[in-house]
């Protein structure tokens, strides 16, 4: 559990979220990219927008990561709170690990059954959702 | 003039029951014809590349009519007329031959195998202005003079087809949605549909009043026209506005919802490999997809429900979600026991309501339907 002096207090500051592309249909991301899966630890990775921007983000994910992305949705930390979700900074050293990432947060579900997960990861989705995919940008948008 | 059948074409669909031609059908008809001298002037360039034109009276010499609509679906027999003084060229006649490659190239795309090489890029563009009536379930057999099988070509043909050559396509699209922006020098405006996304509509200047209407009071309207789509189905714009209009009353109940078909979507999942997320993810089982895509147009027909978007889960369930005006519904189905767990997260405070349902018992659609029509309908 991470330490309450990591406690992300900025009710305004976005955190954004990495989804899978088979998780976007028709520019709509699915719910569960906004929950935390079973090997998850009921913490969702996500990275801080003081720090980082949508753009380099989703480069982080997909270029020193190696990992696929649909692009980056973005939720704050004060939509978090009203879901009764703290986020926490989580910075990732290298090493241990191979690519360090000092914007890298969690969102906290680990108070909540699993039926509650999903249904916060659901409104969180649709917070996300009509804030609009945050990169690339839509071309429509 | 002399007639000579040319080819059979088979409207297979609800609307096409009577052995009559809807006439927002027929278009399809003088597509067809386009499509078939498209080619056929490709295959005598490709034979005659040291001519620089095509010979004289080329396209004027294919004059195709609607001779009779048969039954058995709507079966509109095509003929083809036969001018006077202007004979049929002597050897391989090049619209016979445009016919035929345009039957092996649908037949091909159906099976997603190699298309014959005279349908160039070009070619296989000009398929995105034949069968754009055609809805989800309709679909037209293009057959040989006097036979009733054929080629099946349909909406995902069509797609498949014109995809191969380009990285979009175009659609009908039909959509609910307030303006939030226009720009009439732009000729257009920003459209959000009942579902949050945004999109560009083009328009011709005569809907401009309405929009800014809609823009002023947050009135729905209801957009008909052409659409842009990606190569992931996804609608990227609004290329052309055909009719702008207000929306009718009681159509702000009905939330459009994916605007990819279920069996599309259900389809997509088929493509997915094991390992598609990580290593323990399966693949999916095609029968057992082919239960889903059935059960939800049961249900979703049955109900009258918006169509959910549908996404693979990790885990190897599918996951049909709804984004409703009040709650966010998620369905997930488990297609080994056949049963779903559904979810309905109010989304403006923490009610929650859930419901299991085994799928395999006597009334389980029902109480499925009944649950989503509760969270999906006006409130």
């Amino acid at each position: 559990m991470a330490a309450d002096r990591n406690l992300l207090a900025d009710d305004d500051e976005l955190l954004f979220r990495q989804v899978h592309p088979t998780f976007v249909r028709d520019g709509r991301p699915s719910s569960q990219a906004f929950r935390p899966t079973a090997k998850d630890e009921r913490k969702l990775s996500v990275a801080r927008g003081s720090i980082t921007t949508a753009a380099t983000a989703f480069q982080h994910h997909t270029e020193r990561l190696g990992l696929p992305s649909g692009g980056t949705w973005g939720v704050t930390v004060g939509e978090c709170r009203e879901q009764g979700l703290p986020a926490f900074s989580d910075p990732v050293t290298a090493p241990p690990e191979k690519v360090a990432d000092p914007a890298h947060a969690i969102i906290d579900f680990t108070t909540h059954s699993r039926n509650q997960v999903d249904a916060k990861g659901a409104r969180l989705a649709r917070t996300a959702f009509e804030r609009g995919r945050l990169h690339p940008f839509a071309e429509s948008v | 003039m002399r007639k000579s059948p040319f080819v059979t074409l088979i409207f297979r669909g609800n609307r096409f029951g009577e052995a009559a031609m809807p006439l927002e059908a027929l278009p399809e008809l003088a597509a067809y014809r386009e499509l078939i001298v498209a080619v056929a002037k490709a295959l005598y360039q490709g034979a005659n590349r040291d001519r620089q034109r095509l010979p004289k009276g080329f396209e004027a010499g294919f004059l195709l009519v609607l001779d009779r609509v048969e039954a058995g679906s709507a079966v509109p027999v095509v003929s083809r007329l036969e001018q006077p003084g202007l004979l049929f060229p002597p050897g391989p006649d090049w619209f016979d031959r445009a016919r035929d490659v345009v039957e092996q190239g649908i037949a091909a795309a159906s099976k997603g195998s190699a298309l014959p090489a005279e349908l160039s890029n070009e070619i296989l563009g000009r398929f995105g202005a034949f069968g754009r009536t055609l809805r989800d379930d309709e679909s037209i057999v293009v057959a040989q003079p006097g036979k009733r099988a054929g080629a099946v070509y349909d909406r995902a043909v069509r797609r498949g087809l014109v995809l191969r050559a380009q990285a979009t396509y175009e659609d009908d699209v039909d959509l609910l949605g307030e303006v939030r922006a226009a720009d009439k020098d732009a000729e257009g405006f920003v459209l959000r549909t009942a579902d949050g996304r945004k999109l560009d509509v083009r328009t011709p200047p005569l809907f401009f009043p309405l929009a800014l209407r809609s823009l002023e009071e947050s009135a729905l309207v209801r957009v008909r026209g052409s659409g842009t789509y990606n190569a992931d189905g996804e609608l990227v714009k609004v290329a052309m506005a055909t009719d702008v209009s207000l929306a009718e009353e009681g159509e702000e109940q009905t939330r459009p919802g994916c605007p990819t078909p279920v069996e599309t979507q259900v389809e997509s999942l088929a493509t997915l490999a094991p390992g598609w997320y990580d290593d323990s993810s399966p693949a999916y089982d095609a029968a057992a997809l082919r239960w889903l895509s059935a059960l939800l147009k049961g249900v979703l027909d049955g109900f009258q429900l918006p169509r959910p978007y549908i996404y693979p889960t990790p885990e190897g369930l599918a996951r049909a979600e709804w984004s409703g005006a009040n709650w966010e519904v998620v369905s997930s189905f488990n297609l080994e026991d056949r049963s779903a767990d559904v979810m309905a997260a109010r989304a403006n405070s923490q009610e929650l309501h859930e419901l299991t349902v085994p799928l395999t018992q006597p009334g389980g659609e029902s109480k499925l339907g009944r649950f989503l029509i509760e969270h999906l309908g006006a409130h």
